[in-house]
């Protein structure tokens, strides 16, 4: 049992739960909604759950220098209102956010307004009772909320993302309280997103992608995977006119109906990246059509949103019925990238 | 009943940084400019530095562009900047 | 910068040790000025510049 005297937060005296709450909320120190209070021993149990030492160093935020300890998130981590078992896909999300390629401070400072999306692999998802069928991308699961709230209070508290302040967004949305998802392993033939970007199968692991606004599509009225396929590409084209042309990390979230009829075609992720790198294009003329005519001047250069077909990743999710899917575009072009980190594994072991 | 919680912050003591010291004029100075690449920063620098040049006696001006306004600026970009007078780093918007 | 950044301006200057640190202040935005805007800025940008360089 990690020893509390090890712990070197600053100590605060309250009369019980409701006061920690009132003093955390005058204090700037939670999302708006209440918080757990983060007493010695239910941070020492998260960090009894990962086997981390209270002074690990999960990450340093470069462009500040910060260190960003497993006590410092664990205590955000209890407040979120997770239990022990979560902390390690908190710790392991956030120092998928210190990776280079993330771009942190710019991800999370940005007037773009952008959220960290969560996406889990392997079995942890079963061992915490993670949802990744019916509202796959909003409530009812309490590891998929408190885990996603995590990492928001990590920003708000150890980086000093706060609205107004370093968190320059002009709006913001909604998944900024929380956006964690689980991918529907047991429900879908395909590889799973971690095990395609490198993650051994078997191993849990935690896919973390600086977006925007996911945007929601429909189409129930075929069974051909390239109209399908089309919709969402269509969405992509929508995005790059109405928000940001550059082109980055999507993802695509396809839930059972539609994914049915895509596999009963035979296409696995690789055709559906294939398709959609080909499909989702604008040119700069375009701009004129959507109110951006004055710099839509020069070259009518065609901009692809994706890359390469490798920087889609699709995610198998959501509820049994219901021609959906969501396509959860990137914050802003390539500067942040998608990381994927290994939970509770030393890969280089 | 009373109970100990955690303070949730980085309770990171930052060390008091220090000024450069004050310039007598501008007149003869080399003047660094920073571009952080977003749009019309460009043009404003154009007449930043004809200002600098007209009115305040600038020798020279070196213009430097980020190349992600999102990031800091690399080293190497900064290295440059460092040996002029002065910089003036533009804009945030 | 522009006017709606002070407050940012103002952290970070913090966070680096330098809370005092002045900074020349415009109008917010600069994005979608014509030229003859831009021009204006540029002079009252670099009054307040020279101010600052040249402060005690």
């Amino acid at each position: 049992m990690l020893s509390v005297v090890a712990l070197r937060s600053r100590r605060l005296e309250v009369a019980d739960e409701l006061e920690a709450n009132e003093l955390y909320q005058r204090s700037g120190w939670t999302d708006g909604l209440p918080i757990v209070a983060p007493t010695e021993a239910r941070v020492a149990a998260c960090l009894e759950a990962a086997d981390m030492a209270a002074d690990e160093v999960l990450g340093t935020e470069p462009v500040r220098h910060l260190l960003l300890t497993a006590e410092k998130v664990a205590v955000n981590a209890v407040m979120a209102g997770c239990l022990p078992a979560y902390f390690p896909v908190v710790a392991a999300a956030v120092q998928a956010m210190c990776e280079e390629p993330f771009l942190l401070h710019g991800a999370t400072a940005s007037t773009g307004g952008s959220a960290p999306v969560l996406i889990v692999n392997g079995p942890i998802r079963r061992a915490l009772g993670m949802n990744a069928t019916d509202n796959a991308l909003a409530n009812g699961s309490r590891a998929n909320a408190t885990i996603g709230r995590a990492v928001r209070l990590v920003l708000v508290n150890l980086l000093a993302c706060v609205p107004g302040g370093l968190d320059r967004s002009t709006l913001g949305h909604p998944g900024k309280f929380t956006f964690c998802l689980a991918e529907d392993e047991e429900g879908s033939p395909w590889v799973p997103l971690a095990e395609e970007r490198g993650i051994p199968r078997g191993a849990s692991a935690v896919t973390v992608v600086a977006c925007a606004p996911p945007r929601q599509v429909m189409n129930e009225w075929t069974t051909d995977p390239a109209e399908i396929l089309e919709t969402f590409a269509a969405e992509m084209r929508a995005n790059m006119l109405g928000y940001s042309i550059w082109s980055g990390n999507y993802v695509l979230v396809i839930p059972k109906q539609l994914r049915d009829l895509i596999v009963a075609a035979g296409w696995q992720k690789q055709e559906i990246r294939e398709y959609v790198h080909r499909a989702a294009r604008v040119r700069r003329s375009d701009w004129h059509r959507v109110g951006k005519g004055r710099v839509a001047g020069g070259e009518d250069t065609e901009f692809a949103a994706l890359g390469s077909p490798e920087d889609l990743l699709v995610v198998a999710a959501g509820g049994p019925a219901g021609g959906f899917g969501m396509v959860v575009p990137p914050w802003f072009g390539s500067k942040s990238r998608a990381v994927t980190r290994a939970i509770g594994l030393c890969l280089e072991c | 009943m009373p109970i100990t919680v955690l303070d949730p912050t980085a309770e990171v003591v930052t060390p008091a940084g220090g000024m450069a010291p004050p310039l007598r004029s501008l007149a003869g100075k080399t003047i660094g400019l920073l571009d952080n690449g977003k749009v019309n920063v460009g043009g404003f620098l154009d007449h930043a530095e004809a200002i600098l040049r007209a009115e305040h006696g600038v020798a020279a001006v070196l213009r430097r562009r980020k190349p992600n306004m999102s990031a800091p600026a690399p080293a190497e970009l900064l290295a440059e900047l460092v040996a002029c007078d002065a910089v003036i780093s533009a804009v945030g918007d | 910068m522009t006017d709606r950044f002070t407050a940012t301006a103002r952290l970070m200057a913090e966070v680096c040790g330098l809370p005092a640190y002045p900074f020349a202040v415009v109008p917010h935005p600069i994005s979608s000025n014509t030229d003859a805007e831009l021009r204006e800025k540029a002079a009252e940008a670099m009054r307040q510049c020279a101010a600052i360089l040249q402060s005690r």
